[in-house]
């Protein structure tokens, strides 16, 4: 749960300001922007995510480095994108 | 040995072994990283092996699952004795075990507990379950709390009625003071946290070099960082430099993140005084929802009654947490307490100690054996 990864803005218009999607190993799903409320986010940009919130904006290339490090780093990266795929049915947003 | 050509990066990796081996003097150099990404990748990594026998790394109390003592999961495991209540929490916490249970084997005798990636999770399924009381476990640092408070800033937006927080969150900076303070481990300084920090910035660090006279450099995850933070390290210390220094700043900035620590500030205040597995209770080491809040606070809705629960036999969890002693000096590990079958709380998440000893090194070495 410590982990922070790094995904991609794929959409930013979604209705409400508090949220964007955010695509990370091909699943998309929402992440709450609200930490990152002073800077302008657009689709894209590459944003730092943890539990389900975005608490920094990466240059794409430590995004990149980021998502290549973590591929190395074990069992528990991978599980970490299992749960963000996680609760995908439905609305997901809230 | 690990195979420098293993790392994404291998010219620099070997540049930064042999600038720690030429920094290096003739005494010893006993450095603790606080945070338990930072204790994975060392193991992951095999770090240690690319330093010198001058230098130890002694492990912290960075893992949030591991510093929350047994009682605390025993507490929030008697609110699922309320036929009303879901449980949620995050993956790492459903594995901890409590005196009588973990939140997982809970659920499997029938509680409903439920693993969550994020709170907004929780408070979906409350928003979705208008009947239910959602309770969500929450833990973490400074990395997680603006988080929690968010959510409750939304279910607040949102007038959701069912949905609560057992508030858990800890503060990195008291542990870190707390042992310095204890003074028995000799340390000349300290790899900082990268993701706290992005949330806290450096400032709140400040303190170790002015009060206590020791270096921290708070430090990226890949094994390039935390090299050439060792490497700073290294260097302060034979100059007799006391600093904080950001090697993070693709990610850190010295003020933090303002509006992370803006929802914080907004929804939480410190406690008085929060248990700590490992060293005990440290003052104003932890937050609790405010009373403006208070209608999302689980502990004023339930009453939560407050459990001592003691660690199991021959365990050393705490003194392992402080840097006292190694996982390997633990009777259990590898015996009774393994990833699958955990006795304590540094066995169940990556950022364990245990777990990433367990994983990267005790496996190697019982193969090795035969
Ligand atoms: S091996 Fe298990 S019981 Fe021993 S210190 Fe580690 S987590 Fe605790």
């Amino acid at each position: 749960m410590c982990l922070g990864i790094p995904g991609m803005v794929s959409r930013s218009e979604v209705g409400d300001r508090d949220f964007v999607e955010v695509e990370i190993a091909s699943i998309r799903r929402m992440v709450h922007i609200g930490m990152l409320a002073d800077s302008p986010i657009a689709v894209g940009d590459w944003l730092l995510i943890h539990v389900g919130f975005a608490i920094a904006k990466l240059p794409e290339s430590e995004a990149l480095s980021t998502i290549d490090f973590q591929a190395r780093s074990g069992k528990d990266y991978r599980e970490e994108l299992d749960a963000f795929a996680s609760l995908m049915e439905g609305e997901d947003r809230i | 040995m690990k195979m420098v050509d293993e790392y994404r990066n291998p010219e620099q990796i070997r540049a930064l072994s042999a600038g720690i081996r030429a920094a290096v003097g003739d005494r010893s150099y006993r450095f603790m990283e606080i945070c338990g990404g930072h204790t994975h990748s060392i193991y992951r990594f095999g770090l240690n092996e690319l330093l010198p026998d001058n230098i130890e790394l002694i492990h912290g109390p960075g893992c949030p699952v591991c510093v929350l003592p047994i009682g605390k999961v025993d507490e929030a495991l008697t609110l699922t004795n309320d036929p009303r209540v879901i449980l949620c929490a995050f993956g790492d916490v459903m594995r901890v075990p409590g005196s009588k249970a973990s939140p997982l084997e809970a659920k499997a005798r029938g509680k409903d507990v439920r693993m969550v990636y994020s709170p907004l999770d929780a408070l979906k399924l409350a928003i979705d379950n208008p009947d239910k009381e959602v309770v969500f476990f929450a833990i973490g640092f400074e990395t997680t709390a603006p988080s929690t408070a968010l959510t409750i800033l939304r279910a607040a937006q949102l007038k959701v009625t069912n949905f609560s927080v057992f508030c858990n969150h800890v503060t990195v900076g008291p542990p870190i003071r707390s042992i310095l303070e204890s003074a028995d481990l000799e340390l000349d300084g300290f790899i900082g946290p990268g993701h706290v920090s992005a949330v806290i910035g450096t400032k709140p660090y400040d303190f170790v070099a002015e009060e206590f006279g020791r270096a921290l450099v708070v430090s990226g995850f890949e094994p390039v960082d935390i090299l050439e933070s060792i490497l700073l390290l290294v260097k302060m210390v034979n100059r007799g430099e006391a600093s904080i220094y950001n090697q993070y700043v693709r990610a850190v900035k010295r003020d933090g993140n303002p509006a992370a620590v803006a929802a914080i500030q907004e929804v939480f205040e410190e406690r008085p005084s929060f248990e700590w597995r490992g060293l005990g209770f440290i003052e104003q080491s932890a937050y609790r929802i405010q009373k403006k809040y208070r209608e999302f606070d689980a502990e004023a809705r339930f009453a939560i009654a407050e459990i001592r629960s003691p660690e199991p036999e021959n365990a050393i969890c705490g003194d392992v947490l402080i840097g006292a002693k190694r996982p390997e000096n633990c009777p259990l590990l590898g015996v009774l307490c393994t990833p699958e079958q955990p006795v304590g709380a540094l066995m169940v998440s990556s950022e364990g100690a245990c777990s990433a000893y367990y994983t990267y090194v005790h496996r190697t070495l019982a193969a090795a054996k035969g």
